[in-house]
């Protein structure tokens, strides 16, 4: 079964990820901050990662480098609320970006190819 | 001897006496013979004749004979009337005997009988009854003379006084002819001086060409010189005219009503009037005098043609004022009518008219920039009098052209239409501005210089032609000419034209480079306004996203549940729409906040020219410390003249950045970096070469995924992120190693059109 890990500080958005993307028969994992998604990709590495870059404690984009220094094999999808890219080239790295909306499909359609795009190689 | 004896030879003597006296001989010739006569009849050793000095109390007398050496009463001498004899004779019109001079009564007795003389007789020589001196007879004997000879006395001496008296009278009549004639003669030799004084007077005033005229307390001429009409331009002598009338005067400054006035000094104006076209400038100067009755009641006005010296003077000073109006006004279409302005004001160069035309570098061409004089004679003769009147000054001229707008002429709009190419070198304005030399056309109809075109245009016999030089360069050029007053023009005219451009040239290059000064200056404060503005939105900006960020998080959370409740597919109909209204809202609301622009998204490369060398430059001056902390020599190697590029010069400083930061980490005993430029086909190709430890073949496979890394420190992104730089510039990243020689990175760039 593939494992997702999403990071995401809000609970209620984080349970919202959970319900939808284990609808789609994803096994999904949710990290409360950066630092807890850095140990628990270690622990347990996921088969692709939605990351939130703007969050409080270990900023997304540190997890990302730390996680990625570990295992840089791992994709990643940011999605954000969109104001946070600034000029750093690091985001530039992802996978995909995703602007966070209520509407699940566009991360879920993006999600799905990395992972097909992945099989293949 | 006794009287009747003598009687024949007395009458004898009479009328020889008379005889003598009818000749025609002079007075002390006839004295002579009288006495001679006498002799004959009477017997005495000295007679002469005393004659009283007119208005003087002496007399003088005349020795008609003397027989020994008596020395008394010199002749001709005057001795003193008072105490003689002749005193008492004319007192008393009789004769006087002296019987004896030892003891007689008469003054003059002492010196005759000194001089050994005892008796005398003296006989009043009477005419018309009226004694106009004596004879008197002398003798060395007392008691000599009685009455007895007075018959003979009595008959000849009316004759004797009338010789004396007319003798007298014609001496006095041609001492008096004399003296008229010396007079005469001085008083013609007078005249000839003073007639020489007039004419050298006459010289003067006619050479400096001075009008005299003098007029009364009425201001009325009296009297007037020849120079005066020829000054004023007046058909005739202004006898009797008013004096305003002949000098055309104003009620502002009358010299003459001054000179009245003070009744002293001098009292100048300069006044300027118009004559055949030309402007004259004359001097009155009125200086009081005083009339028949010593009053000071009359004026004498000498009136000078000054326009010459005028000029002369004028000019000196003139190109210093000038000088300090053209510094006035840094508005340089105000400056142009300025100088035009000077060059055809009358108490300035004083030409007709005067063309400008400017250099146009860009467009490579010398056009009409503006032009400033009279259309015609008639105005022209107008315009100079109302300007000379109204303008008395030229500071005051060109104070008023520089607060009004200038007119619009037909000259003016006439010379605007004309514009030529800097290669058409046959046109006389392009010449002076090549040349940078002033040209002189006497006879505009035969002079190769002038075109056919250019001629019809100015229409004038003869002009000058001076360049506006600045700094080596002509920037335009003034034509001048005087198409009215005919006047020539001179050396000195060009001369002076040509001082007065080189100052109006750097004056309009002051003005030139103000109003540069003020665009940069405007172009600055837009630039600041934008800043100012584009900050205010980057700060609205951010706002907003923070906003749009707060708002975003929980919509995703409430219109996420609400599609999760939409999909469950709700058995009761108020879930179902409730949960449907939910998810429309919310997804109107995301579109509202998707419309608010993230300024702070990653941006597309902003692409400018850029020249590859000058970014390496750059490049190499960030990281010149920090190499040289880390013991590593850079050697930079730039192929000159490349083709410019187009490239977010951010950005790709970025890669360069990251591609040398590579290369040093892989250094870490020190080496030497090579940055090199070169042209490789449609490419710029830029290597970063070090001698570190090279690449193994399996890890430069891996350099360009995402996190990977040899290193112990990064994150292993630098070169990804450089890839995707360098393919967002449709351009391409290569690497080539040796292990342990060193790698080098090459990035190449399109050269874009």
């Amino acid at each position: 079964m593939t494992n997702i890990l999403v990071v995401e500080d809000e609970k209620n958005q984080a349970l919202l990820y959970r319900n939808e993307l284990s609808a789609e028969g994803y096994s999904v994992s949710v990290a409360r901050d950066g630092r807890e998604a850095v140990t628990m990709a270690k622990l347990n590495p996921p088969d692709l990662l939605v990351l939130d870059i703007n969050m409080p404690g270990m900023d997304g984009i540190e997890a990302m480098g730390k996680i990625l220094g570990e295992n840089n094999r791992i994709p990643i999808v940011i999605n954000t609320a969109y104001s946070s890219f600034k000029d750093n080239f690091m985001t530039w790295s992802a996978d995909a970006y995703i602007v966070k909306s209520a509407d699940l499909t566009e991360l879920k359609k993006a999600i799905k190819e990395i992972l097909e795009k992945r099989k293949a190689q | 001897m006794k009287l009747v004896e003598l009687y024949p030879a007395r009458k004898e003597v009479i009328s020889n006496i008379q005889r003598i006296i009818s000749s025609s001989l002079n007075l002390k010739d006839i004295y002579a013979s009288v006495v001679n006569e006498l002799k004959k009849v009477m017997a005495f050793d000295r007679v002469s004749i005393s004659i009283p000095i007119e208005g003087d109390n002496q007399a003088i007398t005349f020795v008609a004979s003397v027989t020994s050496t008596i020395n008394v009463l010199e002749e001709g001498k005057p001795y003193p009337l008072k105490g003689s004899l002749l005193e008492r004779i004319l007192l008393t019109g009789e004769p006087i005997i002296v019987e004896d001079t030892k003891s007689g009564s008469h003054s003059t007795n002492g010196l005759f009988y000194k001089a050994g003389i005892r008796s005398r007789l003296g006989y009043p020589l009477k005419v018309r009854g009226r004694v106009i001196g004596s004879i008197n007879f002398s003798s060395m004997e007392p008691n000599h003379f009685s009455t007895t000879q007075f018959p003979l006395l009595e008959e000849i001496c009316p004759q004797l006084a009338m010789l004396t008296e007319n003798t007298l009278l014609f001496e006095k009549v041609t001492l008096s002819e004399e003296r008229y004639k010396n007079l005469y003669n001085n008083a013609r030799l007078a005249e000839e001086q003073l007639r020489q004084e007039k004419e050298k007077l006459d010289y003067v005033v006619d050479v400096l060409g001075i009008g005299l005229c003098l007029m009364d307390r009425g201001m009325n001429i009296l009297w007037a010189n020849a120079n005066l009409p020829k000054v004023w331009g007046l058909t005739e002598l202004p006898k009797g005219a008013r004096c305003r009338d002949v000098f055309q005067c104003t009620e502002a400054y009358c010299p003459v009503a001054r000179a009245l006035e003070s009744a002293e000094g001098r009292y100048r104006e300069i006044k300027t009037l118009v004559r055949d076209g030309r402007r004259r400038y004359i001097e009155n100067t009125a200086i009081p005098l005083q009339d028949e009755k010593g009053e000071m009641g009359r004026v004498l006005v000498l009136s000078r043609d000054i326009t010459q010296r005028e000029k002369r003077l004028r000019q000196l000073s003139l190109l210093r004022e000038l000088g300090q109006a053209l510094h006035k006004t840094l508005n340089i279409e105000k400056l142009l009518n300025l100088i035009l302005t000077s060059v055809t004001a009358g108490q300035a160069l004083a030409f007709n008219r005067a063309f400008l035309f400017l250099v146009d570098e860009e467009k490579g061409s010398v056009y009409g920039k503006a032009a400033v004089g009279p259309s015609s004679g008639e105005e022209a003769a107008r315009v100079w009098q109302d300007v000379s009147q109204r303008y008395p000054t030229l500071e005051e001229l060109l104070k008023e052209v520089m607060e009004r707008e200038p007119l619009d002429s037909p000259l003016n709009v006439k010379t605007r239409l004309l514009v030529y190419p800097l290669n058409k070198e046959e046109e006389i304005v392009v010449r002076c501005v090549k040349e940078m030399r002033s040209q002189v056309v006497k006879e505009a109809a035969t002079d190769p210089r002038v075109t056919r075109e250019f001629r019809e245009f100015l229409g004038s016999k003869e002009f000058v032609c001076v360049p506006l030089v600045v700094k080596g360069g002509a920037v335009g050029v003034i034509i001048a000419d005087n198409p009215y007053s005919m006047e020539p023009i001179t050396d000195d005219h060009v001369h002076l034209l040509n001082i007065f451009a080189g100052q109006a040239a750097l004056a309009m290059e002051n003005a030139e480079t103000y109003k540069s000064l003020e665009e940069k200056i405007e172009q600055l404060r837009e630039t600041q306004e934008r800043l100012c503005r584009s900050e205010r939105l980057v700060a609205m900006g951010e706002i907003s996203t923070y906003i749009a960020h707060e708002i975003r998080n929980p919509l995703v959370t409430i219109g996420g549940f609400a599609r999760s409740i939409e999909k469950t597919k709700p058995e009761e109909e108020d879930v179902a729409t409730a949960a449907r209204i939910i998810v429309e809202e919310v997804s109107r609301l995301e579109k509202i906040l998707g419309n608010i622009k993230d300024f702070s998204k990653p941006q597309e490369p902003r692409k400018v020219r850029v020249d590859i060398n000058t970014l390496l430059e750059d490049t190499c001056c960030l990281t010149e410390g920090y190499l040289r902390e880390r013991g590593i020599n850079l050697i930079k190697n730039f192929s000159p003249g490349l083709p410019p590029t187009f490239l977010d010069p951010a950005q790709i400083k970025q890669v360069l950045l990251n591609l040398v930061k590579n290369a040093v980490e892989s250094m870490e005993e020190g080496g030497t970096l090579t940055v090199q430029s070169i042209r490789e086909e449609q490419y710029i190709r830029t290597d970063i070469s070090d001698t570190g430890q090279g690449m193994a073949p399996e890890v430069m496979e891996k350099i360009f995924t995402p996190f990977f890394t040899t290193k112990t420190s990064g994150t292993g992104v630098g070169l990804v992120v450089s890839h995707k730089i360098v393919d967002d510039h449709d351009g391409k990243l290569r690497v080539s190693s040796v292990q342990g020689r060193g790698s080098t990175f090459s990035m190449l760039l399109p050269i874009t059109e």
